[in-house]
């Protein structure tokens, strides 16, 4: 199947961007910067306070990538997908919450926190801020990064959505029950089902660049930021 | 296209362990539902849930592994090189409980991951494996991209197993959210008042047309079509219009080639809810005219969040072999959109194909179509 990449956003540790005006992405480990949905957003969004450090980063990073694709605006919902890699999705969450329905016979029991105990509730918030109703969930990561990639490719393989927002979200810092290196943040890309002209190829085993393969999650971010913008005509953009 | 079908099941819920023991309870009118014996309920809003009594006993690391153990037993044989997808919410959470508390506990099942790979363990697989999560959807769409695979060549054999524990954290959280009932789980009752938690694992191996012939298994149904839509309206509560659920089914029955006057019967999501009821009634209504017979099995075993979608195809093949609906457990009066729909008694269906739905947090829905072995 072929298909283009229409957008990309990023959250990590070393910044935030869209591939606008030449910024590089940096994948690495540490802790995520302060974040405010008025990084992402137009106007306030009244639950980001509530979300723990892995839904403001993913959250985060598919608003710039729907920024990046000009789909951030929406009078119609739209058929787009949803489709998150991740290995510790939201213990975060579901520390805090804990810690308040462990004690006190549960009578403290947040609900607000409650509401974000599960890795796909991030995908939910993103899909009520901007309209999608398309397929989505949450996968385990993979080596590489790219397993939310090859889930969403799957998605527009099989016929199920032609447009889907596809990525890797994955906060290690804060956790008292997993100590864990590697990367933290969030990049999602917007893909989209295209021609067979297209350079970007996905078989279900391979994920193809011309005759370049991808491997990783770095490799892919590298590749869409150096791609021309004549190379796939009306695609993603510097 | 490759035909997907199912050729093993395994289910151990409340009401007791394998295929044949689920199925005789639910026809029986059964619950499972009883006070959970396993932590203090006191400040919760209800004292129910379908817990497996097995499981209550305090052990050192996960209620999981038990759980797992129940469902795989000793001599179950699954192809080495089946494909695995595992579907669980909240995995091992009874490990994290312990781990806030400051008690001694092993943390190896706390990611969905750690789930995919004791699976995988305990039945010598080779082949790739992963977790999917999507609220109370995880199972059905596990199926889904199961039944894809093989559908489009990808994949012989795909087990796909669901799973999840009734833990303090989870029955906690649903209390806080004044989403459980304090008396009893009557799905599409006028009096219905919340949902009733429940645990429970289940498998159901798929294969092509192929790998069947080869291994000379018999079919037990196959799976006809999917769907996968979000409602994008609201984190916890699902869209007054049950617009994302008919997103789904309008998909799912697509895929199978089929309008809706071809659906012999509806397993609902049903979760007794409010909210859910009404939504799942209004989808069905716009769907289908007329309504054809529906019914829930959640006043039976509770809901099993993650493991539910598996659960409720295994129920739904059962329902095409024998021709018949079980009751709706906790129904008394049933809302006037289903009134003749849905029944505390058994109900006869005529017809090859089932609907299978289930909706969760985040607004996602998902949705099978289930068909009749040999028809």
């Amino acid at each position: 199947m072929r298909f283009t990449v229409k957008g990309i956003g990023w959250v990590t540790p070393l910044g935030i961007g869209s591939g606008q005006r030449g910024e590089a992405l940096h994948l690495g480990p540490g802790r995520l910067p302060v974040l405010k949905s008025s990084q992402f957003l137009d106007a306030p969004h009244p639950r980001f306070g509530r979300f723990d450090s892995y839904a403001k980063a993913g959250f985060g990073a598919i608003a710039l990538a729907l920024y990046s694709a000009r789909l951030d605006h929406w009078t119609q919902k739209r058929a787009i997908g949803l489709v998150v890699g991740t290995r510790l999705g939201c213990l975060e969450a579901d520390e805090a919450y804990f810690k308040t329905a462990a004690f006190q016979g549960g009578t403290l029991a947040s609900p607000n926190l409650f509401a974000y105990t599960l890795p796909s509730t991030m995908l939910g918030e993103a899909s009520i801020q901007f309209g999608l109703t398309g397929a989505s969930f949450v996968v385990d990561d993979s080596d590489g990064h790219l397993a939310g990639i090859h889930a969403a490719l799957d998605l527009m393989r099989w016929g199920l959505c032609e447009t889907v927002v596809g990525g890797w979200c994955d906060v290690n810092a804060k956790l008292d029950s997993v100590s864990e290196e590697g990367p933290c943040g969030a990049v999602f890309f917007v893909l989209v089902k295209s021609s067979e002209t297209a350079p970007w190829q996905w078989d279900g085993r391979e994920l193809m660049h011309g005759a370049q393969r991808i491997t990783d999650l770095a490799g892919l971010a590298r590749r869409v930021l150096e791609m021309p913008k004549e190379q796939d005509e009306g695609d993603f953009e510097r | 296209m490759n035909a997907v079908h199912v050729v093993d099941i395994g289910v151990t819920t409340a009401l007791g362990q394998g295929g044949d023991a689920l199925w005789e309870a639910l026809l029986a009118g059964r619950t499972g539902l009883a006070p959970v014996q396993r932590f203090a309920e006191d400040g919760y809003l209800s004292n129910l849930a379908g817990c497996i009594s097995a499981l209550d006993a305090q052990r050192p690391g996960s209620r999981l592994d038990a759980l797992v153990q129940m469902l795989l037993g000793e001599s179950l044989a699954i192809p080495a090189d089946t494909m695995l997808i595992t579907a669980s919410t909240k995995a091992g959470i009874d490990q994290l409980e312990a781990s806030v508390r400051n008690q001694p506990t092993p943390l190896d099942r706390i990611l969905g991951c750690q789930v995919a790979d004791f699976v995988a363990g305990r039945l010598g697989l080779r082949g790739s494996r992963f977790n999917i999560s999507a609220a109370c959807a995880s199972a059905t769409i596990a199926l889904a991209l199961a039944a894809a695979r093989i559908e489009q060549g990808e994949a012989d054999s795909v087990l796909v197993c669901g799973l999840d524990l009734v833990s303090e954290f989870v029955f906690s959280g649903f209390s806080a959210l004044h989403a459980l009932s304090s008396s009893a789980c009557r799905p599409f009752d006028t009096g219905r008042d919340g949902l009733l938690l429940g645990e429970g694992a289940a498998y159901l191996l798929l294969m092509s047309e192929r790998r069947c012939r080869q291994t000379r298994r018999d079919s037990l149904g196959r799976i006809a079509g999917w769907g996968i839509a979000s409602d994008a309206h609201h984190i916890t509560a699902p869209s007054r219009t049950g617009e994302g659920l008919i997103l789904a089914v309008r998909q799912a029955l697509d895929h199978a080639g089929l309008v809706p006057a071809d659906v012999a019967a509806v397993n609902a999501h049903g979760t007794g809810s409010v909210y859910n009821d009404a939504m799942e009634l209004t989808a069905f209504a716009s769907l289908f005219d007329p309504l054809p017979p529906l019914h829930s099995i959640k006043g039976a075993i509770g809901h099993t969040m993650g493991a539910c979608g598996a659960i409720e195809a295994i129920v739904g093949l059962c329902s095409l072999e024998h021709q018949c609906l079980p009751p709706t457990v906790g129904l008394r009066t049933p809302e006037p959109a289903a009134l003749g729909r849905v029944s505390p008694q058994v109900q006869q269906i005529s017809g090859d194909y089932l609907l299978t739905t289930n909706s969760g947090f985040g607004g996602i829905n998902a949705c099978l179509v289930l068909q009749r072995a040999r028809s």
